[in-house]
Parts: C-alpha cells; structure tokens; sequence
C-alpha cells in the first residue's frame, strides 16, 4: 500500500512537471497576446510524433527528436502567425477569433497526422540502458526519468528567461498592461510573433517528453492536451508562469492520488472537480491577478 | 508679445466626436418574409418524408439548424461562449434513452423528462455565469467532461456505465424527425422575436457592452440567465431527439465537444449575433459535410479545419454578419 | 543653462502641418490643425471635452494615422513611424491611464524603459540610477511591486521611465487626473522643470488653471479645431479669455 502511495506520488510529480511545462507555453501567448491557442494539444502531439519517426521509425534516441521537434514546431508557428496574427489581433474579440481559429488549425493538424500516420495509436519505442531504475522498492522506467530530467532542466531555463531577462520581463509586462509595452518603445507584434513560435517550440518538445511517459496516442490525443493545458493555466491564474507549474503539479496530484483510491475514471473527474472549486472561490485562479475581461 | 491669436471658429458645427451607428429600423415587411420563409420551410421540411427515402440527412440539418440557434442565443446575444455545450446535448440525451430505455416511458414522456433535466441542469451551471471569457468557457468545458464521468461511473442498470444505453422500445422516427423539425424552428423563432422586439434589442446591448446595458437599464445578469436556460433547454431536447432517433447512445458520442464546436462554428460562419446566420452557416455546413464526408473522410476534416480558420480570418463577423457590415442598407432585410 | 542657451526663436521641435484625422470614415477629430511645440517650453492644450485634445497627442505618436497633413520632428516627417519607434526617436509618452506594469518591481518597469538600449547593460544601468536620483521618493521601492506605490509615486515613476533614454519632447495627458491633489502640484512643478532642461512638454489637461500656469503658450481647441494660441501670460491676464474659458467649463461642466 505504502509502496502503491509513492508509486503515485513519484508519477504525480512527473506528470505534474509536465502539465507545468504544457501550461507554461500556453500561458505565456494567452497572457501576452490573449490568444487562446485551441490548437496548443495538437502542436504538442505534433512532437510526440516527431519522437515517433525519431524513435520508432528511425531508431535514433528520444533526445534527438527534441531539437527536431522545437525546431520544426518554431517554423510552422511562425509561418502561421505571420499570415494570421496580425489579422487576428485586429478582431473586434481577438479571444474569440483567435479561438476559432486554431480549432480550425487544430482540425487541419489532426486530420493531416491522420493522412500520416493512421488511425492507429503509436508509441515510442527505445531501448534505453537500462531499461529502469529500482529505487525505494520501486520499479522507474528510464524513459520516465528522462523525461522528468529534461522538463526538470527546462522549466528553470524557461523561469529564467521570463523573471531575468528583458524579454522575459517584456512578454510578463504584456499580461499586465498590452498598450504600455507600445510605448516604452516594445514592437508588440515583433514580440507576439518571436513568443507564438518559442511556445510552439516548446509545445513540441513536451509532446516528445509526454510520448516517454504516456504509453500511446492517436492523431486524436490533440484536444484532451489542449484541455489538460487550459485547466492547468485557468486553475493556477491565466497569464501566471507560476500558476502554471502550481496549476499542473495540483491537476496531476489530484488525478494520480483519485486513481490511487477510487479508480481511473475518477482520476480524469478530480482535476476537474477541482477546477470548478478553485475557480469558485477565486474567479481568478490561485495566482491570478484579477479577472480576466472578456 | 502676449498677443493672443483667435481663429474664427468654422461655420460648421457638426459634431466632431465618436457617434455609434443609429440602429437601423427593420421593415415590417422584412420580418413578414422572413416569417414565410421559415413557414416555406417547414411546409418543405414536412413534405420530406412523402418524397425521400430516408430522412437522417434532414433530420441532422434541422438538428443543426436548432443547435446553432440555440448556442446563439447565448454565445451570439451575451457573447459568453459555451465551450461545455455538449453537457446538455448529452443530458438530454441520456435522460431520454434512461426514460425509455429503463422506465419504459412513451416518447413524450422521455422528451418532457429531457426538457426537465436540460432546465435543470442549466439552473445548476447558472453560477459559472460569473466568469468571462475563457475562464467561463474553460470551467463550461469542464463541467461537461465531469458530467459524463459521473454517468460512467453511475451503476450500468441507472445510466448505463462506460458502454451506453441501446434503446430498444419503438420510437417512430419520421415523428422525431417531425418534432425536430419543430424544435429548429422554434429555436429560430424565439431568435426572431429578441431580434425584432424593443426587448430584444436591449439584450443584444449586453453583448457588446456590459457597462452600456447597466446604464441603459438591462438587468444583464437575469437577461444572460434566460438565455442560458433557453440556450440549454434546446439542447437537451435537440440530444433526447438524437438519442431516440438514433436508439443508441454512450458518454463519448453523447458528450462529444464536437457538438459544442460544431455548433459554435456554424453558428460564427452564419454571423453571431445575427438571427439567420447560424440558419444560413448550419445548412452550408451540413451540406458541405455531407457532400465532402461520403467522398474523401480524411479531407473532411481539414477541409472543415480550413473553412473555420479561412472564416474567422476573412469574414471575422460571418457570411451575414459581414454583408451587413459592408452593406448597412441590407439591416432591413437580413437580420 | 547649457540647454537654455539654445532656446531661440527657432526652437520649434514638433510641428502639425493642416493636420486632419477621423477614427472612422470622414468625421474628423482634428480639422486643419496647425501647431508648433518648442523645445524648452511646456505647450499647454486646453478645451472642453471632446475638443480633440488628446487625440493630438495620439496622432503624434501614430496610434492614429492624419488622412491629410504633415508632422514634422526635428526636421523630419513622423508620418509611418510606427509607435513602438517614438521612443527611439526621442517621443516620450505619459498617457492618462496608467502605463506601468503593476506586478512587475519598480526597477524591472524602469529596465522595460530602457528597452531600445536594452543591449547596453552598463547605460541602462546608469540611466536608472540617475532617475532614482532625480526622483528620490522612488527609491527605497526599488525592488518593490509598483502596484504597491501610491497613485502620485505611480504617476512619478511613469515620468521617471520617459526620462530614462533622454526625450527630446514628452507628452503628458491628464497627468493630475488620477491623482490625489497632494501631489498634482508637485507633478506640475516636474513638468515646468522638465521644460528648463530644455525638453519640449506638451501638456493636454483638463484643469485649464494649474494648465496655463505651468505653461508657457497655450492652445484651445474646439471641435477638433484651434480656436486661440498665445503666450500664458495673456491668458493669465486677458479678462476676455477667462470668460471665454469660463464660457465653455459651463458647457462642459468641468
């Protein structure tokens, strides 16, 4: 039992970092662009299936397929927010809008990792050595552990350089107050397009660390990344780095501890229970800094 | 040197600061045409079954026609957009098959009892109406996806469990079709009257702006409650219909977001906020899907993807909603 | 003084050439307007609501682009510079709303200040040292939430972040508006300082009294139109012009 206990709280943590790193990326566009990026899962699970073709299909490590995925993620986003953010911004809703369309984007995505790769689900197979580690009586897949150790390395890189360097603090700033950066002398757009792509980067390189951790997925897992995301950031206050990694540490907690003692539909249930709470008594979210204007 | 300079002030005074476009008067005659088209269309709609060999095909339309409506109602008045749409949908969907499947009760019954637990349902999920933008849509999303995991987790003899209910009692299909056709229209119609009434109008000032309708006198809390109901209630109905039509439902299919999303893509391609928009983007949509689905099933999808991105970035306001814009005269036909 | 010197007839900086512009279609905000702002001299802008008066501010800083017209800076035309460029071109800006970024300290708004020199460490590090010393009472907040300041100290540390890349002219609009009037004169004591420094001000304030006291030319403007100009002293004196002010505060209820 206690050993069931750590099992679940060694894979809360994991899956918590990771829910961090999704939501981070997301928050960082819906809080500087008030973008609501409904195509973020399908980005993400556009890496997972880089690690696919790196992996499984070319038989290289999981870790080659990281810059392969940021890379090519960075590209597509940027090609796509030059043709549509400008013209998105300019909505009379931009929220609205931008959440049209990217479901349309996150259908185009889908559908075309289906002309791809099939219904079928796939995973990422690779041998490490070795296979796992025992610690604590517990038996840790390596793929886990890195996994865990890249997101470990990269959320403080990606804390960094959003509370340590200018352009951190600028795309900060643009939750706060969007005019004010235009006048201190920020080119706005410059800085959506650089942070739409960074976030797309990034999406990529968790759907590559998911891929270790999660056994399977389908050109359809996109949206349940999307909603995992939205929840992750609404729960820990949207446009908040930090909300993000609390939001996703408490949504992993919740679903592994409720699996633990009731049972796996009730874990997916917990999260969101959870949410509904939160936000019922902070509209705000956790680290939320007011309510959000619709 | 303290001269000081006056200008003669211009003889033209008018006035030089922001002013809203004044409301354009709708024409009687434009709402008596409207009116029998909807009738034409219905007269056409029941006329169905005598013809064509299947109605599934009419039977979606209008189910589509009705779902878009409704989430306009909502989404398009008070611009609060209902990503948890679903929840009713499939509420009353699974009330309906539970009624008959369970209870044995006749088709009406099961459709009273959906309409009741649509209502229901949108009084307990009245609070999230505090929340704005994503954070409503978030938590809305969110609700539905707890919703259909109690009723997977709800013993097999009450709801089913993760497998759904098969519903073998007889419901007589050409009659569901019938009250679907009924429903859309209703939906439609009640889209009309807030369109053409003083009442109405004021609503739709909620919309664009909140602290506008204060000061103009909308009560905006209970104005969004109605339509939320309403919005709701249409919903469940529209899934008891499916459920009874289609005689087997299970939490995946039933709680689908893709009937939320459908319904919000429709309904924006049309025009929110606009009475025949959702009408118009449901029937171009539902023919587009037809047509595209039977030929090439991957492409459907995109091809879907790609009309939603294309819309929203070439006519932000949709099909009606931008003709209007760049026709302001055409306020007093289309509406 | 060195700035002073310079001060000559001639010192025009900025000036709006038959400048006209609309938000939408062909209802215009500004008509024909024709303004001359000098470097060393806070230019008051005065008149009732809806006259116009900051949107002359927002015309000059391209947040709204003249259907017809010129403005020109320093010699140069501003027409197609875009916004986030003013700065760089030496416009500063301390718009009515508040500009800064609550959740952010003290010292990261002013380093966001510094953003067209951000890849200068050592000077972005100089000019905010030097603009903590120009205003003291922003100094033990330095590593403090501005949102934790008081309105004034807010509305000090906005100026102190349009100071920090050295303007050649600043724009103020309502600067006294949000603020408890315990600090409204010490704001306006500012900007008659920032004017001997040689900066050229441009002040659009309701408050047409503590207005034409700190300035030293004035415009109205009605409906999007220049209806006087003349130096502050005339309008100090001219029993005319007060009624003629005081005419139009009863329109606007001001």
């Amino acid at each position: 039992m206690t050993s069931l206990m750590t099992g679940a709280i060694v894979n809360a943590i994991a899956l918590g970092i990771l829910y961090g790193l999704l939501g981070l990326s997301l928050t960082i566009v819906y809080g500087a662009m008030r973008i609501a990026n409904l195509a973020h899962g399908e980005m993400v699970l556009a890496g997972s299936y880089v690690a696919y073709v790196v992996t499984t299909q070319l038989g290289y490590s999981p870790l080659a397929a990281i810059p392969v995925a940021f890379i090519l993620l960075f590209l597509l986003a940027f090609a796509l927010f030059a043709v549509a953010g400008r013209r998105l911004q300019a909505a009379r809703d931009p929220e609205m809008a931008s959440f049209l369309f990217f479901y349309g984007v996150s259908l185009m995505v889908a559908s075309g990792l289906l002309f791809l790769f099939d219904a079928d689900a796939r995973s990422v197979i690779f041998q490490f050595q070795p296979l796992s580690y025992r610690v604590l009586g517990l038996v840790i897949p390596k793929a886990r552990v890195v996994a865990v150790g890249v997101a470990m390395v990269l959320v403080p890189a990606l804390f960094l350089f959003l509370y340590r360097t200018t352009s951190g603090k600028a795309l900060r700033a643009a939750v706060m107050n969007r005019d004010a950066l235009r006048i201190v002398g920020v080119d706005v757009e410059r800085l959506s397009l650089v942070a739409f792509s960074v976030s797309a980067g990034i999406a990529g390189v968790t759907g590559v660390l998911l891929a270790l951790v999660f056994p399977a997925f389908t050109p359809f897992s996109g949206l349940d990344y999307t909603i995992t995301g939205f929840v992750v950031i609404v729960l820990g206050g949207l446009g908040s780095p930090l909300g993000a990694l609390l939001g996703g540490m408490i949504f992993a907690f919740s679903e592994q501890l409720t699996t633990l003692w009731i049972g796996q539909s009730a874990g997916v249930l917990a999260g969101f229970l959870i949410l509904v709470l939160v936000v019922a008594i902070r509209p705000a979210g956790l680290i939320g800094q007011a309510e959000w204007k619709s | 040197m303290s001269m000081v300079m006056q200008s003669a002030p211009s003889a033209e005074t008018a006035p030089s600061v922001r002013q809203r476009a004044p409301l354009f008067r709708l024409h009687r005659a434009s709402v008596w045409i409207w009116c029998l088209t909807l009738a034409g269309i219905s007269l056409i709609a029941v006329s169905i079954p005598a013809v064509s060999a299947g109605v599934s095909f009419w039977f979606y339309l209008f189910q589509w026609i009705a779902l878009a409506s409704a989430l306009n109602l909502m989404a398009g008045m008070t611009g609060y957009v209902p990503f948890g749409f679903a929840a009713f949908f499939g509420i009353g969907a699974y009330a309906a098959a539970v009624l008959s499947q369970f209870h044995h009760a006749p088709t009406w019954a099961a459709l009273v009892g959906a309409t009741a637990a649509g209502a229901l349902l949108a009084v307990l999920f009245a609070p999230t109406l505090r929340l704005r933008g994503v954070f409503f849509s978030v938590v809305s999303l969110s609700l539905a996806i707890v919703l259909r995991s109690v009723i997977v987790l709800l013993p097999e003899d009450v709801a089913g469990g993760s497998s759904g209910i098969t519903i073998t009692g007889r419901h007589d299909p050409i009659r569901l079709y019938y009250l679907m056709v009924a429903v859309s229209m209703g939906a439609v119609a009640i889209a009309t009257a807030i369109s053409v009434t003083p009442h109405g109008l004021r609503l739709k000032a909620i919309g664009d702006d909140l602290d506008a309708a204060q000061i103009i006198g909308v009560n905006a809390k209970g104005l969004r409650l109605a339509m939320w109901m309403l919005s709701g209630t249409i919903a469940a109905v529209c899934g008891a219909l499916e459920g009874l039509y289609s005689s087997a439902i299970d939490p995946a299919a039933a709680f689908n977001i893709l009937i939320s999303t459908k319904a919000i893509i429709y309904a924006a391609l049309g025009g929110l906020g606009t009475v025949m928009g959702p009408v118009v983007g449901a029937v171009l949509m539902t023919i587009t899907d037809e047509l595209i689905w039977t030929r090439f099933p991957i492409a459907n999808l995109f091809i879907l993807g790609l009309i939603v991105s294309a819309t929203v970035l070439f006519f932000p306001r949709g099909i009606v909603g931008s003709l209007l814009q760049r026709h302001p005269r055409f306020r007093r036909w289309f509406f | 003084m060195n700035a002073l010197a310079q001060i000559g007839p001639d010192s025009t900086l900025i000036s709006f050439r038959n400048v006209y512009a609309a938000y939408f279609g062909d209802i215009h905000v500004l008509k024909n307007l024709t303004l001359s702002f000098r470097s060393g001299e806070v230019t008051g802008i005065i008149g009732p609501n809806g006259a116009g008066k900051s949107t002359v501010l927002k015309t000059l800083l391209g947040f709204l682009k003249p259907s017809a017209g010129d403005i020109v800076f320093d010699g140069r035309s501003l027409l197609g510079t875009p916004s986030h460029d003013m700065v760089h071109v030496g416009v500063g800006y301390v718009p009515q709303n508040s500009s800064l970024f609550l959740d952010l300290s003290v010292e990261d708004n002013l380093i966001l200040g510094c953003w067209p020199v951000r890849r200068d460490g050592a000077r972005v590090r100089r000019a905010i040292d030097r603009v903590l010393g120009d205003f003291p009472m922003l100094a033990p907040f330095r590593h403090g939430r501005a949102g934790e300041l008081s309105g004034g100290q807010r509305r000090f540390l906005e100026i102190a972040r349009a100071l920090l890349i050295e303007p050649k002219a600043l724009l103020f609009d309502e600067p006294t508006a949000m603020i408890a009037p315990k600090y409204a004169s010490e704001v306006y004591d500012h900007i008659a300082r920032l004017a001997r420094q040689g900066i050229a001000v441009i002040l659009v304030d309701q408050n047409v009294r503590p207005c034409i006291q700190v300035s030293d030319y004035v415009y109205i403007l009605e409906l999007g139109q220049k209806t006087m100009e003349g130096d502050a002293d005339a309008f100090r004196s001219d029993e005319r012009i007060r009624a003629e002010i005081g005419r139009w505060l009863e329109v606007s209820g001001g």
